[in-house]
């Protein structure tokens, strides 16, 4: 890894219009709210949140598959928040996409071939024979031997697994800077899991590869990136490095997640979880100030003016009154 | 260990016809349950977990090819039984079922509070008010706001329509609550609500539970025992103390070796190929050509099951 920055992500927003009836005002769904961050070359961070939370949202619209409400997208120095869609072309083979569901991913009627094929002559790259070397090449690198076998294969005739890895083999074929997998593996078994993510950890360090791994799975990110993003109701409220976040969670919302994660252990069943009850907020209309605190333990009436950064040791913060001198003034 | 058997399951098979074969779907399954006390059954995807739920509360689609063995509630074998009065001493009073994904099914124009009374009503003849004063006693248990009786599904979150269902599984009174993935769909802190939820259930109601999840770490939060699945048959089964710690069959092993854990560092295993299909099973142990111990009898004869003692029974050669 080098200290080069690939991608800059600025206040990023993105809300989707809600119309409700044609003289309505307009609502909007806040899906990313205010996001930051870096992502240097060749490095793999998490981002981790629960159903709702705007993971897929904020993924989606890096990739700029959404256009940003407001903030900016900077890869490589150059900005492409607004780019119009001749200058995406550049970006989509700068970046690209694993999703969840390798099943609905992928087109039926295609073959593996013609699958790994498709983007070269999108972006018409290379003679035939240039594109079935790369195809080969591709598939060499996700593991499916005997390729001229898998090749020719068509999806209902692959497992869970190997649609994932001709789904991550498409995902490389443009031989891209960025890859945003999303949850890449919460529909295989456990079995296959750990083959994928170590599939993706190895393109990581091989082909410096820089990766946004996106999960509802915290338990899996510790296997596969360095940095870890917690993201709740559109905002990230904690970043740090992996190990030290598990160690030592500094947000409210972090540790409930961590003590709501079992390890298998005939223990659990003798213990009752200390969980905050409730459930996230919607978005339209996010409580004020921090949106955790209708559900903290700890919340106090500061907790409805927007809440302050602290960083923590390792670099990272956490977006929590509790850090703040102020937190302990008020009642 | 076994002093108060609720269920014994034993020699059930399940087999579906389809065109391209017969599906043995659930193989000379045997297991016992007793009161107060919950089973996981674990296993991937395919493996027949839910088929062997639904071949014990007998909910089973039209394509049956082979439906035998017996299931003992109470001493009584309820194959025995013909559907009617299966249907009207058995399903939903003494053995119910929360659906995977039922949350998602709730009738949407109808009332949480009339859609957990419902059954009563239709089946039990009960009047409208008194089997809605039922429901709202169990809603109660479910620490379920009351004034949730008058909502409409679409109104709840996730882990409320989750208890709504849960709440319809107990409304009959039934000693055995079969639960399949009752959490896969919910997320973390949701999952671990309902869990708390269902572990206070447990010991306040003294239900026993037949706990289907594919997911091991989240199946130490219930199980006493713990049976493995694999293509069709139960390749283990084991208290929990004993599985978790120390599993025996090399499926079992490397499941649990596949499992990320928070707290601990461990290099994750991955088990190479995939299950097989359950038409045409391998010859032998059904997981030698994945099994990092297979050896020659274990491609030729299927492996009889092995008592290790104290419960924990396993089939596989190596401890022949």
């Amino acid at each position: 890894m080098t200290d080069e920055t690939l991608l800059t992500v600025e206040g990023l927003k993105k809300y989707f219009e809600m119309k409700r009836g044609l003289f309505a005002e307009p609502e909007y769904i806040r899906a990313v709210d205010d996001v930051s961050f870096d992502l240097k070359k060749g490095e793999a961070i998490s981002i981790v949140g629960e159903s709702g939370s705007g993971k897929t949202t904020l993924g989606n619209t890096i990739l700029r598959l959404y256009e940003p409400t407001d903030g900016k997208i900077v890869i490589k120095g150059r900005d492409i928040t607004h780019l119009g869609s001749d200058d995406l072309m550049w970006y989509r083979r700068e970046a690209s996409l694993v999703q969840q569901d390798p099943f609905g991913a992928l087109p039926s009627f295609f073959s593996v071939r013609r699958i790994l094929e498709e983007p070269l002559i999108i972006h018409k790259m290379g003679d035939r024979d240039e594109r079935q070397d790369r195809v080969h090449k591709a598939l060499e690198e996700v593991r499916l031997t005997p390729i001229e076998d898998f090749a020719s294969k068509y999806p209902h005739m692959l497992s869970g697994g190997q649609l994932q890895r001709v789904a991550i083999a498409r995902a490389l074929i443009l031989d891209p800077e960025l890859i945003i997998a999303d949850e890449p593996v919460s529909m295989l078994d456990a079995s296959v899991r750990i083959e994928i993510l170590n599939l993706l950890r190895r393109l990581q360090e091989d082909k410096k590869i820089s990766f946004i791994y996106i999960t509802h799975n915290l338990a899996t990110t510790k296997y596969f990136s360095e940095r870890l993003f917690i993201m709740y109701a559109a905002k990230i409220v904690e970043t740090g490095g992996i190990r030290n976040v598990i160690e030592n969670p500094k947000h409210p919302y972090t540790q409930a997640l961590l003590k709501a994660i079992p390890d298998p252990d005939p223990k659990n069943r003798e213990k009752i979880r200390d969980i905050p009850p409730g459930e996230p907020p919607n978005l339209i209309d996010p409580p004020q100030g921090c949106r955790f605190h209708p559900r903290c333990p700890h919340a106090k009436e500061i907790c409805k003016e927007e809440p302050p950064l602290t960083e923590r040791e390792d670099g990272g913060f956490t977006l929590c009154w509790l850090y703040d001198k102020r937190y302990g003034l008020k009642a | 260990m076994m002093t108060d058997n609720i269920l014994r399951v034993e020699s059930l098979n399940l087999f579906y016809a389809t065109r391209k074969g017969t599906v043995r779907a659930v193989d000379d399954v045997s297991f016992d349950l007793s009161r107060g006390r919950t089973i996981a059954l674990v296993g991937e995807s395919g493996c027949g977990k839910s088929s062997l739920a639904k071949a014990i509360i007998r909910l089973l689609p039209r394509n049956i090819d082979t439906y035998n063995g017996k299931i003992i509630m109470e001493e009584q074998d309820t194959m025995e039984l013909n559907e009617r009065s299966y249907r009207e001493a058995v399903r939903w009073k003494k053995i119910s079922m929360v659906f995977q994904g039922a949350l998602n099914s709730l009738n949407p124009v109808l009332q949480v509070g009339y859609q957990v009374a419902e059954p009563l009503i239709i089946h039990e003849k009960m009047e409208k008010k008194e089997a809605l004063g039922k429901a709202l006693d169990i809603l109660k248990l479910l620490r379920i706001p009351l004034s949730f009786i008058e909502r409409y599904p679409f109104e709840l979150s996730g882990g409320m329509k989750q208890r709504t269902v849960i709440a319809m599984a107990l409304i009959s009174n039934p000693q055995i609550v079969i639960l399949d993935e009752p959490t896969s769909a919910l997320d973390v802190i949701t999952q671990a609500n309902i869990l708390n939820l269902l572990k206070r259930l447990k010991s306040e109601m003294n239900l026993s539970f037949i706990y289907i999840t594919h997911d091991i770490a989240v199946s130490s939060e219930l199980a006493d025992s713990v049976a493995v699945m694999y293509a069709g048959e139960i390749a283990e089964i084991a208290d929990a103390n004993e599985f978790y710690e120390k599993p025996a069959h090399p499926y079992s092993q490397l499941l649990m070796a596949s499992v990320p854990t928070l707290r601990t560092d461990k290099d994750l295993a991955f088990i190479p190929g995939a299950p097989p299909s359950l038409i045409d099973p391998p010859k032998g142990c059904r997981f030698h050509p994945r099994c990092p111990h297979a050896m020659d009898i274990c491609m030729k004869e299927s492996p009889i099951r092995i008592d290790l003692g104290q419960g924990h029974y396993v089939r596989c050669w190596l401890f022949e």
